[in-house]
């Protein structure tokens, strides 16, 4: 990889010296490292900082509000006429080019159309019922009646609902509702920083019994489903497995492997019982055995994933350091 | 006479330490960097038989398309059958969900990006894997971060790269048409149940703050209903089980899994039970997934310095009983 750059070529570079006054620590703790260390601490949190802001804040809590605002200004019955003239206006230009086009065109009912279909989906989408504003509602579906509706172009239909129903958010009772609870949702958020004032502290109780009550009862019936049932269910199988009356004996060995390992590992964890007879302790034996093998395949696992690290920072200190640098002046 | 004797017990003095006693981690630390290094410089051709917890995955997402031709026959079945009993409601419904899965015929796949410069060694080739194999099947691609709000740069530049991608195998892939990438919303579990009920009250805006509604490709994604598979690249243990949760028990979607060795091995029983598709473990699963793809990267190139590493561990862990065993022997001898 080839820097474009020289101020990706600084990158580069910042980034490996940096990487490697992190590989210092494996000789000795030193200043280096732990500048590193707090440059890594600072940067994650400031950057972590801004990104929930642009990421979360800003598009949740202050885009709408900023949008409720201003569209508490604008006035109702201009909205309704620029939709009508925008959906005429689309209709004058799209005109059908036949009899029987034109002809179908005027049978389809409003709801029928495909502009009907799209706009009511736009609509629900923004929760707005068109039947409870029936002024608007009566006006676009004549507008649509008495056109000569052309439907090969669907995208600029939807363009047009899309519109409608932008405008339309403004005036909508549901709109208020979700500003009221986009604003309680802000005053709960604000409610942890409670925390900082020991005096107060007990008010971050309130916000944290709301997310917890909700969290649990939304995931516990889930999480019984998936890890609990759903692994009852899949360790309810045939020990003697068969495919068209010949038994296949690598399944059937897996299956019998997977029962008894299920069954020992679980006995070995069954602490109410004494296990002082030959039957118990050889089960427990199997279960701890088990065990082992699980572990020893965690571990290995772990030393892959720690090998894989050192590769990634090796690969970015061959590829892009050196050989980017090398590339970047032309050797 | 006791202070001067108390003195001298207190000033210890410790053995005198040989070369290799001081410096024996610097350098196996050293014999590792060059283990690792070497496996870079090795042209070796590697043989990786593919897992079947590898194919899995691979098939799930190679099968998009078929899928998304299913479904469509399907509604097409039930509009048949609505309109026979004309149930104008029925109609309007299916009529609308079967002009999105028309608008993207070759299917939808989610990819979650979940993971940080920390794991990206291990996952950034799945990731790379995944979206190659998508854009060569005409498959469009949304993607999304759920834990944490860092993975959200790092997921774009990948997308980007690998879509602007031009090989023979597919032409480069357009932001907003063939691919979207929504970023990231706090609260991964919330987001999830809510993207069931419509993914633009979800995310209202792409990453790059463009409104949902004006993008080709979300005209024919409201919900999970439209997308076939749900692809999670993970390094955070708990994610695997929100999207087991909410993608398949809640809403029936196909859910694979791409993770961290580290955690890899705790999701296995999930395939047995068949409620993932697939898992690629770690940079091996990276490796095999480039295999089966037959596009080799930095996945199969990892696994040769892997190998010379774990050739260098395995003669460390013999080395050491050897010796082990010598002083044993020697003692008793003693």
């Amino acid at each position: 990889m080839i820097p474009d750059t020289f101020i990706d070529l600084t990158g580069i570079w910042v980034a490996a010296l940096l990487t490697l006054c992190v590989f210092s620590f494996l000789i000795k703790d030193n200043f280096m490292f732990k500048l590193t260390e707090a440059i890594f601490v600072g940067v994650s949190v400031g950057y972590g900082i801004v990104l929930t802001y642009q990421n979360g804040i800003k598009p949740k809590i202050e885009k709408p509000l900023i949008k409720y605002v201003h569209n508490l200004k604008v006035d109702k019955s201009a909205v309704t006429n620029t939709i009508i003239t925008e959906i005429n206006h689309f209709i004058k230009s799209n005109k059908p080019t036949n009899e029987t086009q034109l002809a179908a065109c005027a049978a389809i009912p409003f709801n029928e159309t495909g502009f009907g279909v799209l706009m009511d989906e736009t609509l629900t989408r923004s929760s707005l019922d068109l039947a409870n504003q029936p002024d608007v509602s009566t006006a676009v579906q004549n507008a649509l009646k008495n056109s000569t509706l052309n439907m090969k172009n669907i995208f600029a239909l939807e363009k047009s609902a899309e519109k409608y129903s932008k405008s339309y958010k403004t005036v909508s009772l549901s709109r208020n509702l979700w500003v009221a609870y986009i604003i309680f949702s802000l005053f709960l958020g604000l409610l942890f920083l409670s925390r900082f004032s020991p005096k107060h502290a007990w008010i971050s109780r309130y916000p944290m019994a709301y997310l917890l009550g909700i969290g649990v009862g939304m995931a516990m019936p889930l999480n019984f489903q998936t890890q609990i049932l759903g692994q009852i269910q899949a360790s309810i199988i045939p020990i003697v497995h068969t495919v068209s009356g010949t038994i296949d004996w690598s399944k059937s060995i897996g299956n019998i492997s997977l029962i008894v390992g299920i069954l020992s590992v679980l006995y070995y964890f069954f602490f109410s019982l004494k296990k002082e007879d030959i039957f118990s302790r050889g089960l427990t034996k199997v279960g701890i055995a088990y065990l082992m093998i699980g572990f020893g395949a965690s571990f290995a696992f772990t030393i892959m994933a720690r090998v894989s690290l050192l590769i990634g920072r090796v690969e970015f200190l061959k590829e892009e350091w050196i050989m980017g640098t090398l590339k970047y002046f032309g050797f | 006479m006791n202070d001067k004797q108390n003195k001298e017990s207190s000033t210890f003095i410790p053995p005198k330490k040989s070369w290799w006693e001081k410096n024996y981690r610097a350098v196996i630390y050293i014999a590792a960097f060059l283990a690792v290094l070497g496996g870079m410089f090795s042209n070796k051709p590697m043989h990786l038989n593919v897992s079947s917890a590898t194919k899995g995955l691979f098939d799930s997402v190679e099968a998009i398309p078929k899928k998304r031709q299913k479904t469509i026959a399907e509604v097409e079945e039930k509009l048949k059958k609505a309109e026979e009993k004309k149930d104008d409601k029925k109609i309007r419904e299916l009529k609308t969900y079967l002009t999105r899965l028309k608008l993207n015929t070759n299917g939808v796949l989610l990819i979650c990006f979940d993971f940080d410069p920390s794991t990206a060694p291990e996952l950034k080739p799945m990731a790379i894997s995944l979206l190659r194999q998508a854009f060569k099947n005409g498959i469009k691609v949304i993607g999304n971060v759920g834990y944490n709000v860092i993975s959200a740069q790092l997921a774009q530049n990948i997308i980007e790269n690998i879509a602007h991608e031009s090989s023979d195998k597919f032409q480069p892939k357009k932001a907003g048409k063939d691919y979207v990438f929504l970023g990231f919303r706090p609260n991964a579990f919330m987001v999830y149940m809510q993207m069931g009920e419509s993914i633009l009250s979800a995310y209202e805006t792409d990453y790059a703050g463009n409104d949902l509604n004006t993008l080709p490709i979300m005209k024919g994604v409201h919900d999970y209903a439209e997308i076939e598979d749900v692809v999670l690249l993970s390094g955070y243990v708990g994610m695997p089980e929100i999207w087991m949760n909410v993608g398949k028990t809640k809403f029936g979607k196909d859910v694979g899994l791409g993770m961290t060795a580290v955690s890899a091995a705790d999701y296995y029983p999930y395939i047995q039970s068949k409620q993932i598709t697939g898992l690629l473990a770690g940079l091996r699963g990276a490796a095999e997934y480039e295999t089966e793809l037959k596009s080799l990267g930095s996945g199969v190139k990892g696994m040769r310095s892997q190998l010379y590493a774990h050739s260098l561990a395995i003669l460390l862990i013999v080395i050491g009983n050897i010796e082990f065993f010598i002083s044993k022997f020697r003692k008793k001898r003693k």
